[in-house]
């Protein structure tokens, strides 16, 4: 055991490395510092230089919210860089900031701007209950992406995107189950059977962080009218969304900071609705739906089962 | 001191260092313009935060209103087409993200478990999985199963015992064969349509096949010999004595069938004796029979000379 400062009586070498490593300072700026309470258990500079260092695990389990973003932090996670200059999008030129080193580099001074704007947009989806579908299909956006989806309350796919799941949703999506939920996202039980003549849903947002290889599932929400947001760099087409983030999407790091933010507004637009629903304000309409256990739900409920059979309970 | 980026930026991202006298990138803070945080340290005298979180669980909430009632995927994993085989990856993903520091075992050494497979797993969520994709369970499993059985915790022993099969196979062992109080042991080999029920017993190597002495059976040597190949290759014959009653089939394949009962029974008096019966070929029973005739051959595989015309 080192010699070190600090109320450490017994401490073994690991035990202040687990200290030190779940109180994470909430410093967004350069990566992690020692909180107070962990600095008066082990010491405030056991070796400075572990201090001011970058945690990658940070931006996933404690990614910054969108007011605390600045153009330093984008720097440092890679948001400016582009592809070569070769393989570039004539459509982004408006994004780029300039040449070096044979690669395109993006003005991260729009990429804020276009980032506050598409976190403006999921508060505002979460605010109103909307469905947001997370999109990160290449290797290592799986675990940003599913806590994105769980702060704003939406749903993640890491996967490949089954073509015709939003046009063909009865298909595709048919036998995967769907719940009721009150203004609170608590579950209301007692729809069983009216959920099963419901046709499959539809997302009210997509946020795609590799649009390159979504193209199909991005062209099948343009044909739905569902808006779109996705990471779009200096070689990808911007038209392709609604709402272009241009920035770096090649890297693990870059990915994860903006899915970050993006997965923040959504948890502030969604804190937001519990609060207004507190005091009775509702900014969604229901969904047409028979109160459970009612005369005219027991004649649709043996309609349903005749048209569409007891298929799609069972097998689920 | 001047960054690198410093040359690139315009003048107005620039401010000069107060240390040395060259211009460094400024700071820019994108949330808020210059005159919207003026006008905000003027009216309140500091910046505006946003209120605090709602604690759900210390505030009494009204009884669900079917009025607000809207209908969202019951698993975030909707979208993927296959939310049950994903919850479960991710799920089993979590338990060994926890208890990846536990002490392991090696893969021999672990227990052997027989995990269900691809399509037992398809009824029971019910989705259209492909192998492949149920590898990626498979993997994890077969890691946390590394884990120490010792220090298991019971909460992934309960996931565990979700995907392995009904019934175990493995928890089916053959009865061990015993000794009788005459220190007899008994084995049965087959071969071809010969059926052989052995005895070995402690004795002087006194062989009785049918009630009859081993020369008398079986006129060839190599048949006496391979008769008793399971004591003469480990070097017993002169240990144990044979009683045999064999039926069936003709002479090689009652010698054959001898072999293989001789050896069984002679695991029973000596089990540490199987690697070497094993390398001698006598635990092995040979599945070979005799090929039947068909339609259009003169024998199993033999055909009639093939004719031009």
């Amino acid at each position: 055991m080192n010699p070190v400062k600090g109320k450490i009586a017994g401490l073994t070498r690991a035990q202040i490395y687990e200290i030190r490593r779940r109180h994470i300072h909430k410093d967004r700026e350069i990566g992690t510092r020692l909180s107070a309470e962990a600095a008066q258990i082990i010491g405030p500079d056991i070796n400075p230089a572990l201090n001011d260092v970058y945690r990658p695990q940070s931006l996933v389990d404690d990614p910054p919210k969108p007011e605390d973003v600045t153009l330093e932090m984008l720097l440092a996670a890679q948001c400016h860089l582009g592809q070569h200059t070769s393989l570039w999008n004539p459509m982004n030129s408006r994004y780029i900031f300039g040449v070096r080193q044979g690669i395109h580099v993006i003005s991260l001074e729009i990429t804020a701007a276009h980032l506050r704007r598409a976190c403006r947009v999921v508060q505002g989806v979460t605010e109103r209950g909307g469905l947001i579908l997370f999109v990160g299909t290449r290797v290592g956006q799986q675990r940003c992406v599913i806590e994105a989806a769980k702060r704003a309350g939406g749903c993640h796919l890491f996967e490949r995107w089954t073509p015709g799941a939003l046009t063909n949703g009865l298909q595709i999506l048919g036998s995967c189950k769907l719940k009721v939920v009150d203004e609170f996202d608590r579950e209301m039980p007692g729809y069983g059977d009216q959920l099963k003549a419901m046709p499959s849903l539809k997302p009210d947002l997509v946020v795609c962080l590799n649009p390159v290889e979504n193209w199909v599932l991005l062209h099948e929400c343009s044909m739905n009218a569902i808006p779109t947001i996705g990471i779009v760099d200096t070689d990808a087409n911007p038209t392709w969304v609604t709402y272009p983030i241009p920035a770096n999407d090649d890297s693990m790091r870059s990915v994860q900071l903006i899915a970050g933010v993006l997965g923040r507004a959504g948890q502030e637009g969604r804190a937001e609705r519990f609060r207004m629903a507190v005091s009775g304000e509702v900014l969604f309409s229901a969904s047409k739906l028979e109160p459970p256990g009612t005369t005219a739900n027991m004649a649709t409920r043996g309609a349903a089962q005749e048209v569409h059979g007891n298929a799609a309970g069972d097998a689920g | 001191m001047a960054t690198k980026l410093s040359g690139a930026l315009p003048y107005r991202l620039l401010k000069r260092c107060p240390h040395c006298d060259s211009h460094v990138p400024r700071r820019s803070q994108i949330s808020l313009s210059r005159q919207r945080r003026q006008k905000l340290s003027t009216s309140q005298g500091k910046l505006a935060v946003a209120a605090p979180e709602i604690d759900l669980s210390t505030i009494e909430l009204k009884p669900p209103n079917p009025t607000h009632a809207r209908i969202v995927p019951a698993s975030p994993s909707y979208f993927t087409g296959r939310p049950l085989y994903i919850d479960n990856l991710l799920s089993l993903q979590s338990l060994l993200r926890k208890y990846q520091t536990l002490p392991t075992v090696e893969p021999g050494l672990a227990p052997r478990v027989a995990w269900k497979t691809v399509s037992q797993y398809r009824l029971v969520v019910g989705e259209p999985v492909r192998p492949s994709k149920y590898t990626f369970v498979l993997r994890i499993l077969k890691r946390l199963n590394q884990i120490h059985p010792e220090l298991v915790p019971p909460e992934l022993q309960d996931e565990l015992q979700i995907y392995k099969r009904d019934v175990d196979p493995f928890a089916n062992r053959p009865t061990p064969g015993v000794i009788d109080e005459f220190g007899r042991s008994y084995g049965v080999g087959r071969r071809k349509s010969s059926s052989a029920k052995v005895y070995l017993v402690q004795g002087t190597g006194e062989v009785l096949i049918n009630g009859k002495s081993i020369t008398t059976v079986f006129g060839r040597i190599h048949d006496r010999e391979s008769a008793l190949w399971a004591l003469k290759a480990t070097g017993r014959i002169d240990k144990y004595n044979v009683w045999a009653l064999v039926t069936g089939g003709g002479t090689t394949g009652q010698a054959e069938a001898i072999t293989l009962g001789a050896a069984k029974a002679l695991m029973v008096h000596e089990p540490a004796l199987k690697p070497a019966l094993r390398r001698a070929g006598c635990i092995t029973r040979d599945p070979r029979r005799v090929e039947r005739k068909k339609p259009g051959h003169v024998k199993a595989r033999k055909m009639p000379t093939w004719v031009k015309r």
